[in-house]
Formats: structure tokens, sequence, C-alpha cells
């Protein structure tokens, strides 16, 4: 299916979703959940905790503003992403915080453990929380769409040299934010 | 850090499964919110309801302007006697029943067995919504679903619509 037929297909679905229409909404919601679900498990570094909850939490708001989904713009799957990608920003701000108030209690060998086990990820998703959107929207397209620098400046509309300089202001900014969640 | 090891931060991990129970709530979540309108819309016109209601009961139980003036107040002096010291015993009062509430359930949910967890998240799933907070009713049902195991897929008659959905739902899934 073309660009062209796919955004047809997007927005008489949308039309009807937002009529109301649990089926052409269904529609919409199986042809992006496993993606979303993807994106969210990348974004927080492949924790598996909490990530019920962004996703539940995506598609909320994406229901609620359905209508301002324009497939002009982008595939619907990319829009959901869009929006998690918010949710899972303020989530991560909120789990942060709870965090620096909680310290173990008594037996901590196992909990050093689990810690330990959980560091990488849990720094992973800070550091990319705390990317701009820009910085965040390249390294996904490179990592998580796994294309290439080329593809890239096709979609996006710039050259593949453009992409080359913000993929790599990108990566610099995302190594000095992992490394400044080091255990201090 | 070197490029290489940066690259493998980047790259996606095996992908988390996906659970049916969390589906199964993301999907009718969803889909009921496409049909109400948005909370915060609710809430005003619920205030806007009240102060209408208000200003309906003020106007119809105002003074009437043939209501004679009221006699003059005069403050009234009385000796009081000085009182015995009480009981210490007998003045503890009693401990008012702690009503509890959707969130002390949940959070009470998160440290007890499967089995009481299960229960937990099923009563506060009902709290939720009957506060109409879609989502965390959802969320509490989704766990509900999950530490019950598949039993609790059966449909009964005391289910609220969400969690018959639910379950509904969830049947579906696995009978895919």
């Amino acid at each position: 299916m073309g660009d062209d037929d796919h955004g047809r297909r997007e927005r008489a679905l949308r039309d009807r979703a937002a009529a109301g229409d649990a089926l052409a909404w269904r529609a919409l919601f199986d042809s992006a959940y496993g993606r979303v679900h993807a994106y969210v498990s990348w974004r927080l570094g492949g924790r598996a905790d909490g990530i019920e909850d962004i996703v539940q939490e995506a598609w909320l708001v994406a229901a609620r503003r359905l209508a301002t989904f324009d497939p002009a713009i982008g595939r619907f799957a990319e829009w959901v992403c869009g929006i998690a990608a918010h949710v899972v920003r303020r989530h991560w701000r909120t789990h942060s915080r709870r965090q620096s108030r909680v310290r173990p209690l008594g037996h901590t060998e196992r909990l050093v453990v689990t810690v330990e086990e959980d560091d990488t990820a849990n720094r992973v998703a800070a550091a990319l929380a705390s990317l701009p959107d820009r910085y965040e929207r390249v390294l996904r397209a490179k990592y998580f769409d796994q294309w290439s620098v080329n593809a890239i400046a096709a979609h996006w509309g710039e050259t593949p040299k453009a992409i080359e300089s913000l993929l790599s202001r990108a990566r610099h900014a995302f190594r000095q934010a992992f490394e400044a969640e080091k255990a201090p | 850090m070197t490029d290489d090891e940066l690259d493998a931060l980047l790259t996606p991990l095996p992908p988390v499964p996906i659970a049916p129970a969390a589906r199964a709530a993301a999907l009718e979540v969803s889909t009921s919110a496409l049909r109400r309108p948005r909370s915060w819309l609710r809430k005003w016109a619920a205030v806007a309801a009240g102060f209408a209601l208000g200003v309906t009961v003020g106007w119809v139980a105002k003074p009437s302007p043939a209501t004679p003036a009221p006699a003059p107040m005069v403050q009234q002096t009385e000796k009081r006697e000085p009182m015995p010291s009480p009981n210490p015993a007998e003045t503890v009062p009693p401990v008012p029943a702690v009503a509890l509430n959707a969130d002390t359930l949940e959070m009470q949910a998160e440290i007890a067995d499967a089995a009481t967890a299960a229960k937990l998240y099923r009563q506060a799933g009902d709290l939720y919504l009957k506060d109409s907070d879609i989502a965390s009713a959802a969320r509490c049902y989704r766990l509900h679903l999950t530490e019950a195991g598949r039993e609790a897929c059966t449909p009964s008659k005391d289910d609220s619509w969400l969690l018959l959905s639910m379950k509904s739902s969830v049947l579906k899934e696995i009978a895919q």
C-alpha cells in the first residue's frame, strides 16, 4: 500500500473513530499497538516495569486528541509514538523524584543486585528523557527504526550532511547525559 | 564510552512481550474515552450545575419583605459550676472506622500476596470507577486479572461494565 493510500485509509478511519465508531478505532489501535509498545520499551532502555501504564496512558491521550491527528503530516503509529514520548518524559520525571526520596531499609544485598541490573536501563531511559525532541527523533530514526542517514534525510527533506551533523550532536548529548546519570 | 558501546546502548533490546490483559485494558479505556466528554468538561459542567442550584435555592428561600424586625438581642450570663474532673478511661473517644479509599487499597495490594492482591486490586478498581477515574480503574482491573489468572476472566453479575468489557476482551485475545 502506497503512502497516499495509507494516508487516505487512516484519514477515513480517523473520521469514523472521532465520530464514535469503535470498530474504526480498533482498526487504528491494532495497526499501531505493537509499534507503540516497542517504542516505549526502547525509551525505557528495555525495562519491563511501568511500560503498560505508559502505553495505556498514551492510548488514552490519543483517543482524546484524535481529532488533531493529521495523516498528511505522518502515520498514525508515529503520531501515537510522539504522544508516548511525552508521557515517558513526564513519567520519568515523576519516577526520578520518587527515587530520590526513597532509600532501602534493612537487608540491602538483594536490592543492590536488582538496582545494578536496572542501572543501565535506568540511565539509558533518563538520558533519552533529558534530550531535546529533535535529538530524540533522530536517535529514534537511526536506532529504533534502523533507518540509514540517507533515508532519514529523504524522509525529513534535509541533506545527508545535515542529518550526519545532527546525529553526531545527538549522540554527543546522549553520551553526556548517560555519563551524568552515573551514581555519585 | 566508545562509539560501539554507545551503539549497543541505543540498539533496541528484544521487545518486552505484550500482555493480553494490558492490551485489552488500553483498548477499552481508549474506546470509552472516544465516547465520553473530557473530564474537565464534566467537572466544569458539575460546578456550573452546582452554582445554578445554589442561586435557585437562594432565590426561593429569600426572606419575605413583610417579615417583622427581630427582637433586640441580649446577652445572658450564667454562672457555671466547675466541672468535676472526668475519669480518663471514660473520655477516650471511640475510634472511628477508617474508610479505605482506592489509593490505599491499591498500595496494600502492591505488598500483598497474589490472592489478596487480586481481591484488593478489584476493590480499588471498583472505587476508582465510582469516582469516574477510568484510567486508574482500568489499571487496577488489569492488575486484578493478571494476579487472579485465567479463572478470574469468567464474567460475574457483580462485575462493573469496565471489568466485564475487559474480561470479554481478554477472553477474545486468548481465543485468537
